[in-house]
């Protein structure tokens, strides 16, 4: 664990220093023990601490080791996280850039440039986001729009057990290096390929308004996703609004990345118990994300509700929701009697009211009457009566006394100065020899007993492994690089 | 809200989200009474009111109100004249028709229909080079009717 530094703010200027993390130290071993004794746990604590835990996480083997993986996918993020999640857990991912390398190397916060990380050799800027997907990867440069780059690329695939590949819908195959042409010459070989809508079906070759490739935001608006996440404007958030809002994050990409993770591993099982081939596989992110979409398509095909937006409220439980406090959003969670209660108890004790307006109220006594919309209105109402004259982290204190899931809505640097997640080294820092120091958070596959997944490095500068691959997988020398460069095939 | 006004002529408890109301100036009508009062909400709390204003009009109706010292009788969101009503519908500017701009300002069609006719086909859409009179007759009709009545100019 690194120096723990102390942060003095006396000035403004001080406070746009770079925080030191952590803050403050992880909680002791000792101080954990003590939480394991309270309900007789320590055995059990010990037990899965000392399998799981992360400092022997480097000494164990890898469960995709000797795995070869092509990702060979431009723009978007789900090739990227498929092939992040397979290069976690062992696998040796190699991605494939054209010459100018991957637009997402680009991608930065408002285009500011000073939030990109330069690698040491170089000095070439790249986006944080596209360094995140690059974990455990190794990057090369191979320009598929000439015959020689074709050329080279065929005699690559013949070596992967897994090609990912994301470019528009049958664009490989008019190359001819598209799954029909390689698994002839690799039949073993399993071929993922990750669009917006697919490659195939009527709206297979649209692109969006101005031409582009279809991107992540396409799917997220293709299936209701967008619809229903925000607020709706009969219950506006604190200034204006109502409408529908986007994930944060590109969500959609990141489940078709689970999703195709998945079908790779399926097929590498089948291929490897069963038949001893490979397979073609096809994961869209607008249909990865409409099969996590809860029940809306079910209650529409019930009695054609289109469910609507109800911001933090979950329309199924009360109470169950994000409501505002003195010092941002609690999130405060019971819906059986026992917890229902619980928080009664908690919020009469200081405002008397709610037990007049809410405990005592016959209509609230019911567990699914109470999940009528008006009683939402007057639980949440009351509830943040409440939460007004009180901060996030009292909310807790308070709550968690009467045993009621309660917990705050954190920024991310909270987030990072979690004792829970700074003990589990959830969210860590390493060292990485392109881009120096940076923070990260730990692969969620990484609690393994035998074969966790973990991450060995962060991104790597474009081309930084030309000379390694093609040496060992094409025995290209030195002096064919360097006219295949020339020629600008590489 | 983040709170509530106890109306005190009629023993109504009219509540106020917590969303819409966090920051809120205005005036709110009592769900049983209707008696109106101003309040000013900042930061959650009530900083003014409630202040009864006889005679004025109400910017907005409570979503909820019911009466704790009569049974909890309670007036449902979205009955009229009394609360608001909460249809978590898209706005009336999303369910209204959308109008089909199908002639310039200078009266002649143009390419770029929105929403295209059926004519045009499963996610068809016309090229800049098209057949009025064949692929649109209806168009074409509007069209004639418009150069009669002298509607289209050359610039």
């Amino acid at each position: 664990m690194r120096e723990v530094r102390e942060i003095e703010i006396n000035s403004f200027a001080d406070t746009l220093k770079v925080r030191p993390w952590p803050v403050t130290p992880p909680p002791s071993k000792e101080e954990v023990m003590k939480v394991y004794a309270r309900r007789k746990a320590e055995e059990f604590g010990k037990f899965t601490e000392e399998i799981l835990g992360f400092e022997s996480v480097f000494d164990k083997p890898e469960a995709l080791q000797g795995l070869k993986v092509l990702d060979v996918g431009i723009w978007r993020l789900g090739n990227a996280f498929a092939s992040s999640l397979l290069a976690e857990l062992g696998a040796e991912v190699i991605k494939v850039e054209p010459p100018t390398g991957d637009p997402l190397r680009q991608l930065t916060p408002f285009g500011r440039e000073e939030y990109m990380l330069k690698d040491a050799e170089r000095g070439e800027p790249c986006g944080l986001e596209f360094i995140a997907e690059m974990r455990n990867k190794y990057s090369i440069t191979l320009n598929l729009e000439t015959p020689e780059g074709r050329e080279l690329y065929k005699k690559l695939a013949c070596h992967a057990d897994v090609i990912i590949e994301n470019y528009p819908p049958g664009q490989f195959d008019e190359w001819g290096i598209g799954y029909r042409q390689i698994s002839k010459l690799n039949p073993r070989v399993i071929y993922c390929w990750i669009g917006i809508l697919g490659q195939w079906g009527p709206l297979k070759d649209r692109v969006s308004k101005y031409g582009q490739w279809m991107l992540e935001p396409f799917a997220q608006a293709a299936n209701s996703y967008i619809h229903n996440t925000g607020f709706p404007q009969d219950l506006l958030p604190r200034g204006s609004g109502g409408d529908p809002t986007r994930s944060g994050v590109w969500i959609a990409d990141y489940a078709a990345g689970e999703q195709a993770a998945v079908n790779i591993l399926a097929a590498l099982y089948y291929r490897d118990e069963f038949s001893g081939r490979g397979q073609f596989i096809e994961v869209t992110s607008a249909e990865a994300l409409m099969e996590i979409m809860d029940f809306d398509i079910s209650w529409y095909g019930f009695n054609r509700s289109i469910k609507a937006r109800t911001g933090g409220w979950d329309p199924n439980l009360n109470q169950y929701a994000w409501n505002p406090c003195k010092d941002g959003y609690m999130m405060i969670g019971g819906q059986t009697d026992r917890l229902w209660y619980r928080i009664c108890m908690c919020i009469e004790r200081e405002l008397p009211q709610f037990g007049r307006l809410i405990t005592e109220d016959p209509f609230l006594k019911e567990i699914a009457a109470r999940n009528a919309f008006q009683a939402l209105v007057k639980t949440y109402t009351l509830t943040t009566m409440w939460l007004r004259e009180n901060t996030r982290a009292q909310v807790e204190k308070k709550l968690l006394e009467y045993e009621v899931a309660a917990g705050p809505v954190m920024t991310i640097d909270e987030v990072a100065e979690f004792p829970h997640f700074k003990y589990r080294r959830w969210v860590d820092i390493i060292e990485d020899s392109n881009y120096g120091e940076l923070m990260y958070a730990v692969s969620p596959n990484s609690y393994q007993h035998r074969t966790p997944a973990r991450v060995k490095w962060m991104g790597r500068p474009l081309g930084y492994d030309n000379a390694e691959i093609y040496r060992r997988y094409l025995g290209l020398g030195y002096e064919q690089l360097r006219e295949l460069k020339e020629k600008g095939v590489i | 809200m983040c709170d509530i006004i106890w109306c005190k002529k009629c023993n109504t408890v009219n509540y106020l989200d917590p969303y819409y109301f966090w920051n809120w100036e205005g005036k709110v009508q009592c769900a049983e009474c209707r008696t109106v009062y101003y309040i000013h909400m900042i930061q959650g709390f009530m900083y003014a009111g409630p202040e009864e204003k006889p005679g004025e009009a109400p910017d907005i109706l409570p979503l909820y109100a019911d009466k704790p010292l009569d049974g909890y009788t309670n007036y449902l969101p979205g009955t009229e004249g009394r609360t608001r009503p909460f249809q978590c519908q898209p706005r009336e500017i999303y369910l209204g028709k959308p109008d089909m701009v199908k002639f310039s300002i200078r009266g002649r069609p143009v390419r770029g229909w929105a929403p295209q006719p059926p004519s045009t086909g499963f996610l068809g859409s016309f090229g800049f080079a098209w057949d009025v009179e064949k692929l649109s007759p209806e168009v074409w009709q509007e069209y004639q009717e418009k150069k009669k009545r002298g509607e289209v100019k050359d610039w």
